[in-house]
């Protein structure tokens, strides 16, 4: 058994005038989602013949435990098999608002992936899979936590901190471990583990679709605004598919830094 | 409720300070003053058309524009350094004529050669940039600003922040050189608005 804490720090509120002004509209269009949300697992995917059984299933779970800011608060599910593809002993979670602090969890005690036996040689098994994010004035933090996860075959499980890591084996399974994603609207979701079914042509191919477990996502919250801090998540780049606050342009997704532009080869005057 | 609330008074505080920042250095033009915050109509600008071109007259520059995205670092991308007199612009930036900033980034040097930016420290307030546009329009800007600022204090929003009517960017290096991280110290920045 082995246990990796996996902490992806992920300050998501940015600088006052940038992130204010992208996010104002969005903000105000949602301004009845909930501020924090979590749910335990959720899946949609359809297996082929003989993975879990000898007839290809099709399976859409929808959220399991799911609670949100808005009520319920929380919730949990004992004994949760997924159809066979996942099981638990529970499934909680949890979103609660206070002092303007947004704090969402979700958990799933002693589960099985018997879906990934195939692949992973034996069942892997967990004793904790979870995920929380924290949101305040200044920023959204997050992590995910694998206590006792082993993929077996599949790959060794990541130990390093940083959120998105990535195993699987290539067009049949993709793993993403401490999975965060930065949305449009400033929000930060992060799912503990994510299991994406690549498809039915590989060798060795289960079926195709999605198994989260342990989704947790936060709400940026009202920020005074201060000190400028840079986005360290990327977001998928959406270009003109989605226009922000003012209209068609604006720069959708902010470089780190600053560009690096010459190779020196003319430099004149050199630094000390 | 609140949170609505939220949204509208955000807006106002970022209408606010994008004007702030898009006035330092510039006179500011009417068409920056707000007319009433929320309410202003917003500058329209040009449709959205893939930057081809672009021409700095006044420091003798002309290069055709490649598309730029981010390196895996989330930096943005530059022009391959073996072609320095090739320009690009960023791609997740609005195309030139529409409203916001658009980005084009350019080399100083590279490979022994000067670069399309080789004088951009020359350009002047008042000075003009065209750029050429798939549909075949162009684009005309004026440019209000030129900075030269260190690289460490990179002024992010100033270059990338929304802006509430049609902008460019041009963006090399400048300053002196470090040769130990490979690295120009400065980053010199022209910052130019839509003639209308």
């Amino acid at each position: 058994m082995r246990s990796a804490l996996l902490r992806g720090r992920t300050l998501v509120v940015a600088a006052p005038a940038l992130a204010l002004l992208a996010t104002a509209a969005p903000s105000a269009v949602a301004a009845d989602a909930p501020a924090g949300s979590a749910y335990g697992a959720s899946a949609s995917v359809s297996l082929l013949a003989g993975v879990l059984g000898d007839k290809g299933i099709s399976v859409e779970t929808g959220k399991i435990a799911p609670s949100n800011t808005d009520g319920p608060t929380s919730a949990s599910v004992v004994d949760v098999p997924l159809k066979g593809l996942v099981t638990a002993k529970a499934v909680s979670s949890s979103a609660k608002k206070t002092d303007g602090k947004v704090a969402s969890k979700a958990s799933i005690v002693d589960a099985t992936l018997p879906v990934l036996a195939p692949l992973a040689g034996a069942t892997p098994k967990a004793r904790v899979i979870s995920s929380e994010c924290t949101s305040t004035p200044d920023g959204i933090t997050a992590s995910s936590e694998l206590a006792g996860l082993d993929l077996g075959r599949i790959g060794k499980l990541p130990v390093g901190t940083a959120p998105n890591q990535k195993i699987g084996v290539p067009g049949v399974v993709q793993v993403i471990v401490n999975e965060q994603i930065k949305h449009d609207d400033g929000s930060l979701t992060v799912n503990a583990l994510h299991v994406k079914l690549l498809g039915g042509k590989a060798a060795g191919a289960l079926g195709s679709g999605d198994i989260v477990l342990a989704s947790s996502t936060c709400a940026k919250v009202a920020a005074t605004p201060s000190t400028p801090t840079q986005p360290t998540q990327p977001t998928q780049p959406t270009a003109p598919a989605k226009p922000p606050a003012q209209g068609p342009g604006q720069v959708t997704v902010i470089p780190a830094g600053a560009p690096e532009t010459g190779d020196g080869s003319l430099a004149t005057v050199f630094a000390q | 409720m609140t949170r609505r609330r939220f949204g509208f008074f955000a807006l106002l505080v970022a209408l606010v300070a994008t004007f702030a920042l898009s006035g330092c250095g510039a006179e500011p033009t009417p068409a920056q003053q707000p007319a009433a915050p929320v309410s202003a109509a917003p500058v329209v600008g040009l449709a959205r058309s893939v930057p081809v071109s672009l021409d700095v007259p006044s420091i003798d520059a002309h290069s055709s524009l490649v598309p730029l995205g981010l390196n895996a670092d989330k930096t943005v991308q530059v022009p391959p350094v073996t072609e320095p007199l090739q320009a690009g612009w960023y791609s997740n930036s609005p195309t030139p004529g529409q409203v916001g900033p658009a980005v084009v980034l350019g080399h100083i040097d590279g490979n022994h050669q000067k670069g399309i930016f080789w004088r951009l420290h020359e350009v002047k307030k008042g000075d003009q940039v065209v750029i050429g546009r798939q549909d075949g329009s162009k684009a005309t800007f004026t440019v209000t600003k030129v900075d030269q600022i260190a690289k460490k204090e990179f002024p992010t929003e100033a270059v990338y922040g929304n802006t509430t009517d049609p902008q460019i960017r041009l963006i090399t290096c400048g300053g002196a050189f470090d040769a130990a991280a490979h690295s120009y110290l400065d980053n010199i920045i022209v910052y130019g608005t839509l003639n209308t």
